[in-house]
Order: C-alpha cells, then sequence, then structure tokens
C-alpha cells in the first residue's frame, strides 16, 4: 500500500473507533430515559429535554473526531 | 456526477478581505427570508389569528418557554438574542435543503452558511461575548469571582471552560451541518433517484433540532453567567 492508502484507511479507522464509545453512550442513555418515562409518565417533556442535552454533549465528540481528520487533511495534506 | 469536495467556498478578495460569496450570499439570504416573514406577518395582526399568524405565535411562545425553562422570568429580558440566534440558525440549515446543486459555480457550491466554520464560529463567538457581557452587566466585577467558585486552584479549569464553550458550539453546529450534506453528496453520487430523499428529510429534522440546541445552550450558559449568587 502506498502513503495515501494508509492514510485515508488509518482517517476511516479513527472515525469509526470514535464513534463506538458514544454509540454506547447514546444507548445506555436513551435506555435510561425510556426507563423513566415508562416509570413515571408525567415526566417524559422533562425527560427529553435532558435526554437531548446529554446525547448532544457525547455527539459532539465524535465530531470533534471528524474535525480532527479535515484539519489534518489540510495540514499535513493528507489525501 | 459530481466530485466530493469538503471545505471548498467560492472565494473573493474585497478589499483586504478575503471572502467566502457562497457563504455571505446564503447567509444574506437567510436575513432576508426572516425579515419578509417577520414583515408579512406583522402587516394585518387579527385577534382571531389564521393559519400563518397563529403559527408563528407558537414559534414564539416555544422560544419564550425555552428561554424561561433555562433562566426563569428573569431571564425573558434575553429573549431577544436566543430568539434571533434561533431563527437565523433555523433559516440557515433549512436553507442547505433547498436545490441548489441545479446552479454550478466554479469553486465550491451553493449550501447552508452554517457549513462554513466561519459563520458557526461567528455566532459561536457571539454567545461568548454576551454571557460575559450579560455577567458583567448583573454583576459588575464579582463576575469574575466564579473563576474561583469552588476553591482558587479551580481557576484554570474555570479559564478553560470560556474557551471550550464556543469550539464545542461552533463544531457540533458545523459539524452536524457538513456531516448531513456529505452524505447526501455520497448517496447521490451511488444512487441519484429516490435514495437520498429520506437523508434529506431526515436533515430537516437535523436542521430544527441543532437550531433548538444551538440556543439552548447559549441560553443556558447566560443564566449561568447571571445566575444570582447564594
Amino acid at each position: 500500500m502506498d502513503n495515501q492508502a494508509i492514510a485515508t484507511l488509518a482517517i476511516i479507522i479513527g472515525i469509526a473507533l470514535a464513534a463506538v464509545g458514544p454509540g454506547i453512550g447514546m444507548g445506555i442513555a436513551t435506555a435510561a430515559a425510556i426507563n423513566a418515562v415508562a416509570r413515571q409518565p408525567e415526566v417524559e417533556g422533562k425527560a427529553r429535554n435532558m435526554l437531548i442535552f446529554g446525547i448532544v454533549f457525547m455527539e459532539v465528540l465524535v465530531i470533534y473526531a471528524i474535525f480532527a481528520v479535515f484539519l489534518a487533511k489540510y495540514l499535513f495534506n493528507l489525501f | 456526477m459530481h466530485e466530493i469536495k469538503v471545505g471548498e467556498h467560492w472565494v473573493e478578495s474585497i478589499g483586504p478581505l478575503q471572502v467566502h460569496m457562497d457563504t455571505l450570499i446564503t447567509a444574506w439570504l437567510a436575513m432576508i427570508g426572516i425579515i419578509l416573514t417577520a414583515f408579512v406577518i406583522t402587516r394585518k395582526l387579527c385577534i382571531i389569528p389564521d393559519g400563518f399568524q397563529s403559527f408563528c405565535e407558537m414559534l414564539m411562545e416555544f422560544l419564550e418557554g425555552l428561554v424561561k425553562g433555562e433562566m426563569g422570568e428573569r431571564g425573558l429580558k434575553h429573549a431577544p438574542i436566543i430568539s434571533s440566534l434561533f431563527l437565523f440558525i433555523l433559516f440557515a440549515n433549512l436553507e442547505g435543503q433547498l436545490p441548489w446543486r441545479l446552479y454550478h459555480l466554479d469553486q465550491g457550491e451553493f449550501a447552508s452558511p452554517t457549513n462554513d466554520i466561519n459563520t458557526t464560529l461567528g455566532l459561536a463567538l457571539v454567545v461568548s461575548a454576551y454571557y460575559i457581557g450579560a455577567g458583567i452587566m448583573e454583576k459588575g466585577f464579582g463576575y469574575f469571582r466564579h473563576y474561583f467558585q469552588p476553591l482558587w486552584f479551580m481557576f484554570p479549569f474555570n479559564l478553560l471552560e470560556d474557551f471550550t464553550r464556543p469550539l464545542s458550539l461552533s463544531l457540533r453546529l458545523f459539524g452536524n451541518i457538513l456531516a448531513g450534506e456529505l452524505i447526501i453528496l455520497i448517496l447521490i453520487t451511488l444512487i441519484p433517484i429516490f435514495v437520498p430523499v429520506p437523508m434529506m428529510l431526515f436533515e430537516l429534522f437535523v436542521a430544527f433540532i441543532q437550531a433548538y440546541i444551538f440556543s439552548a445552550l447559549a441560553a443556558s450558559y447566560i443564566g449561568a453567567a447571571t445566575a444570582k449568587e447564594h
């Protein structure tokens, strides 16, 4: 493999790895929110609001990874 | 067949400045859209609202509810900036789903103005400056006491927070919009008919969610900066 192919592969694997942790976290958070609403249906609006806030902070981790990739592309001219 | 490019813009020099013309034009279009809607809707207001007016009233009540939920009644004086941010980001995000691809540019292409990091970083810095300013207006120089709040050695972390907030605000909006457009672009390159449509519909939802998130986070930052100390 030449350097360009290795760099592209590294980027793809990097983003995929970065998506694993937040994915698990979002699953746990969503499950907890569903549990909360099932136990106490009147708390639905509040639970949704908190869920959105929590998910947003997990989601930004993957976006940091994507951003790091584009930054690397421009800084080091990878591909 | 489209070539997939990321972060390409139509750059023009105006005086000493390098300007991304496509971002500029679509941002102005979003502003014109907001101003025209506001102008049309306030021409003939009635006590019993018709469809469009009641929709706009619902939107205003939603925004007031958002501000009240984060800051309580005292936050209503900050409602205008939160609402402006929400409306601008909503219009800007939705604009990306117009059929811009029919019009070809030499460099880059028309899309949401929020897929340019400069737009989102500008918005995030506005929020940053606003919450620091609001904190100083509310408490005077006592505002800076919160940097040392739980204990004095927390100062570096509290200072760091002022830098990570605009960073995460801008990157979140930019990343979500850009990722959505990339996915649609890839789907169009693979199968141009029918397949990208569900993703486009999902992008309409994402546009709303991102505008909501941005303004809710801005409201919570302003609320934290202006909170009464005990």
